[in-house]
């Protein structure tokens, strides 16, 4: 976080508690959440983006995301309605294209969430530790 | 033939040669890379339209294909088929697979960068320059160990065809093999060229292990040996036929759940018997055609996998 002016770890938090809200409400797979944040902390750690940026930085990862793990991803439109149309599609796939550039297209990176599912699964766990596991991670 | 200004390439839009660019394409194209020309659009499978360049600035030679988005996609951006594509290649890093050194996207179209690499094993072996009597080997162990990368990364070729294994190729040292046409595991449909399909591809399944990948190695391995294809035919059960005449029918025991797979095998009863191969290829040596044997192994569950083929004593020395 280093290179960022303008913007905060705390806000970093808030964008990824509306993010989940976000991921929730598409009813994504898990492994979307968790790529999403990946790519959104890659890109942070190389660009410094503006707080009105933000949200569409966010936004964008978890397009980029969904389209690469899940089944089905959102629509343009619907992330663009979903963030009070405070952004363009212009803006939208100019984003998708330099977050591409910049972690030069390598969207499979190791999440969290893959060693957890194979940990648990070594471990024998139950429900109660899973999901203590994933609230923890 | 190379042309250097856009004015050429439009000119040259009536030659088939040449694929034909959209004046955005062109554009783009002519901003990075100098010195267009047509690679090979006759190839079956993997490549379709290669464009080869040379780079403006570091002057090395590459070779560009031109993925265009759907028209109704490009409200959504990228295609998720195109970005599973590229970022699978882009992490796939080994000498003998055909590197994907960038990826640009523009508004209509994205374009894969691959480095450039010179003649398909066709057209190897088809000319008489290049002498492969003693590269044999070599080449077999490079294929394979590109191969066996590739299943590391639970990756299923699914397309080895004479198009897809490439060399690069230059007069002072010995020949580098490059496996192409990889694609995205969810997309993967076998389009191959049939004479190096898997028996049990041929046979309707639909299940795609690394053991396919192997076949048509295997495929590839006496294509060198013999300097034509091991199997001829162009129709899909041709081709299933000549592999039954040379190798035999299955049986349940020898390939425990082939009647499963397919449903008249039982009609040949008594069972073809298989050739003997040393007979097929008189100038292989024993040690040799009991490699080649075991990766033309009928039952997939028995075939050779691509580590144990680079453990043949064959391979190893």
């Amino acid at each position: 976080m280093s290179i960022q002016t303008e913007i905060t770890p705390h806000m970093r938090g808030v964008l990824v508690n509306w993010l989940i809200e976000v991921h929730f409400k598409y009813d994504l797979m898990p492994e979307t959440l968790y790529l999403t944040v990946t790519l959104l902390d890659q890109y942070l750690s190389q660009v410094t983006v503006k707080r009105s940026d933000m949200q569409l930085v966010g936004l964008t990862a978890l397009l980029l995301a969904s389209k690469y793990e899940d089944f089905w991803h959102p629509r343009v439109k619907d992330l663009i309605s979903i963030s009070a149309e405070t952004y363009t599609r212009d803006q939208m796939l100019g984003m998708e294209k330099l977050i591409l550039r910049k972690l030069k297209f390598r969207l499979n990176a190791p999440t969290p969430y893959v060693f957890m599912v194979r940990f648990i699964k070594a471990a024998q766990s139950n429900m109660k530790l899973e999901h203590m596991a994933f609230f923890l991670i | 033939m190379g042309i250097n200004k856009l004015e050429d390439l439009k000119w040259h839009e009536h030659d088939i040669a040449i694929p034909k660019l959209s004046t955005n394409q062109a554009e783009f194209l002519f901003r990075f890379y100098r010195d267009l020309e047509r690679v090979r659009i006759d190839t079956l499978s993997c490549f379709g339209n290669v464009i080869s360049c040379i780079q403006r600035f570091s002057n090395e030679r590459v070779a560009v294909k031109i993925l265009p988005i759907p028209q109704d996609q490009i409200i959504n951006g990228i295609p998720s088929s195109i970005l599973n594509h590229a970022s699978i290649l882009k992490d796939l890093d080994h000498p003998n697979i055909v590197r994907l050194l960038q990826v640009v996207a523009t508004e209509e179209d994205v374009y894969l960068v691959f480095e450039n690499v010179n003649l398909n094993l066709e057209r190897y072996i088809t000319n008489p320059m290049l002498s492969i009597d003693t590269l044999e080997r070599s080449v077999l162990r490079q294929a394979l160990s590109g191969l066996a990368y590739l299943h590391s990364h639970n990756i299923v070729h699914a397309d080895i065809d004479p198009f897809s294994i490439l060399f690069k190729y230059t007069l002072e040292e010995p020949p580098v093999v490059k496996l192409c046409g990889i694609r995205a595991p969810k997309t993967s449909t076998s389009q191959g060229h049939p004479s190096y399909k898997a028996p049990e591809l041929l046979m309707g399944s639909t299940n795609y292990s690394t053991a396919i990948d192997i076949w048509s190695m295997g495929c590839m391995f006496a294509h060198i040996i013999k300097r034509r294809p091991l199997f001829n035919a162009i129709e899909e059960h041709r081709v299933l036929a000549e592999i039954f005449c040379l190798l035999g029918t299955p049986t349940e025991e020898t390939w425990p759940g082939v009647s499963s797979i397919c449903k008249f095998i039982q009609a040949f009863n008594p069972p073809i018997q298989p050739k003997d191969l040393a007979e097929e290829f008189p100038t292989l040596e024993p040690v040799g055609l009991d490699l080649l044997s075991k990766m033309l192994c009928l039952c997939p569950n028995s075939r050779i996998s691509a580590y144990e083929a680079l453990d043949h004593p064959y391979l190893r020395h």
